[in-house]
């Protein structure tokens, strides 16, 4: 061993450990900062899963016009889910309830014809006695828009849900904002390709743009992998419309 | 007096059987293959493990221990024709090898002349052999009168061992590991106050074994190499009183890594 080779290795094992030095400020640097950062992440989102909480609780009031033949006609309001519904409507007879509904914003006024309904849950004798009768019965039932734009877009956010993001592109559409349906039609998709409706709003969207062509290579692209009968009629009426 | 200068010597790449490290992996080996020999129940014994783990060091250990009670013939560089080793167990046997008379004439002579005796022809580096090697080895083993003990570097055995020469035969495989970091610290310790440098041998912590073993990854060659490059080291720092290398921390150790491109920049 001489004195040169030993100075080079000295000169070596130098450079080495300011090397690792430097490398275990870095990586300490970099850690503290990946955790302020996780920590503001983490406070943020507890924030908006707080607000989407508090909005959620506010649900739905749905109104419910009853049309009974020869009466007036009465505001009720139902406390129960849109699956019962049906079922409801025929008890109830000026009953005030209250709604709650998690997701759905928009719903249509949908007319109940009394014929239509299955198992009118009424006493036998009362049944009996209304045999005679013939009544006619229309249930309107209108439901209002209880969320906000911002709420739905703030629960995507948070859950990246399909119900979200199905609902906006609804939302849209209906404000004929087709750019915005495109956008939100584009997420539904992502998150369950195998929706239809998803595929239907983005298509009516370009449709109602004049994009017919990328309307029905959507709808075609849809056709290749599933079955949906909704698409093919649609894509059936542009290309006759073509 | 700490005499680094001398006590690096120890740690030069020569094989000294003078001076055996009873290592877990050694122990094994040695007794496997001991035992092997003694019962003559298998006629190849293969030591198969990575290069410089100690394969030709306890195959030299293993001749010189028997030699005095059997036949041995040691081979340390398998470049051979097939007579050549034919010619050298004539010789061994003290026989005249007369190169003029037909191969298979000499193995079958070769043959009677060892029947009824015990002997053992040890074999290192046997993964340079050739096929026709290997065919002729395989031979004289079927005849049970020779048994062969053969090193190899592990990935180049593991592949010979599954060749038709090899793959149905009755062997035994004995696997040559590496040290751990306790195995190194004492072997360090021993090694040194074997050579009555117990001054030098206390300079040494676990934690320093630790360190050394990680830049060898357990390698004993490359460990003796490592611990002649510190003794180096130290004796320079020593004559020119560089008080900061007269004991063993990580720069030196770390200074002895890169001479030997265990460690880069």
């Amino acid at each position: 061993m001489n004195s040169a080779k030993f100075e080079e290795l000295e000169k070596k094992v130098k450079k080495i450990k300011t090397k690792r030095y430097i490398k275990v400020f870095l990586l300490f640097c970099l850690l503290s900062f990946a955790g302020y950062f996780m920590l503001i992440q983490f406070e943020r989102t507890k924030k908006s899963i707080k607000k989407v909480e508090v909005k959620k609780e506010p649900k739905k009031v749905v109104r419910v016009k009853k049309e009974i033949e020869k009466k007036s006609v009465k505001e009720v309001e139902i406390e129960s889910k849109v699956t019962k519904k049906d079922s409801n409507l025929t008890t109830v007879k000026n009953i005030e309830k209250k709604a709650t509904y998690d997701t759905i914003k928009l719903y249509p006024v949908i007319t109940i014809d009394k014929q239509q309904e299955k198992k009118p849950i009424k006493p036998k004798n009362e049944k009996r006695k209304n045999l005679f009768v013939k009544e006619k019965k229309k249930i309107d039932l209108v439901v209002k828009e209880v969320k906000s734009e911002d709420a739905l877009i703030e629960r995507f956010k948070v859950a990246g849900d399909y119900e979200s993001a199905i609902s906006l592109a609804r939302l849209y559409f209906e404000k004929k904002n087709y750019n915005r349906v495109v956008l939100w039609a584009k997420k539904a998709s992502k998150i369950k390709p195998k929706e239809d409706e998803a595929w239907l709003l983005f298509a009516k969207a370009k449709y109602a743009m004049n994009k017919k062509d990328e309307a029905i290579k959507a709808l075609e692209l849809y056709k290749e992998y599933f079955k949906s009968k909704n698409i093919e009629r649609l894509l059936f009426r542009y290309r006759s419309e073509k | 007096m700490r005499d680094f200068e001398n006590a690096k010597e120890i740690y030069k790449d020569i094989i000294d059987t003078n001076f055996y490290f009873d290592s877990t992996s050694a122990e094994v080996a040695k007794t496997k293959i001991k035992d092997a020999i003694k019962e003559r129940n298998a006629p190849l014994i293969f030591i198969i493990g990575e290069p410089g783990v100690g394969k030709s060091y306890m195959l030299k250990l293993l001749n010189e221990e028997i030699k005095n009670e059997q036949l041995t013939v040691f081979i340390d560089h398998p470049f051979f024709d097939k007579r050549d080793l034919l010619k050298l167990l004539y010789e061994a046997k003290g026989l005249s090898f007369n190169k003029d008379v037909n191969f298979n004439t000499l193995k079958e002579e070769l043959i009677k002349e060892y029947q009824n005796t015990t002997h053992t022809i040890f074999i290192d580096e046997a993964q340079l052999l050739n096929e026709e090697q290997f065919e002729l080895i395989r031979i004289l083993s079927d005849t049970k009168v020779l048994q062969f003990v053969l090193s190899m570097h592990e990935e180049e055995g593991r592949e010979i061992l599954q060749k038709k020469h090899f793959k149905s035969r009755t062997k035994v495989v004995v696997e040559y590991g590496k040290l751990d970091f306790n195995e190194v610290y004492r072997y360090i310790q021993s090694s040194l106050i074997a050579s009555s440098y117990s001054e030098i041998a206390l300079m040494f912590s676990k934690k320093d074994a630790k360190k050394i073993a990680k830049y060898c990854t357990g390698n004993f060659r490359t460990i003796k190499k490592f611990m002649y490059v510190l003794m180096s080291l130290l004796d320079y720092a020593k004559k020119n009183g560089l008080k900061k290398y007269q004991k063993i921390n990580s720069d030196l150790l770390l200074m002895s890594a890169l001479e030997l491109g265990l460690a880069h920049e």
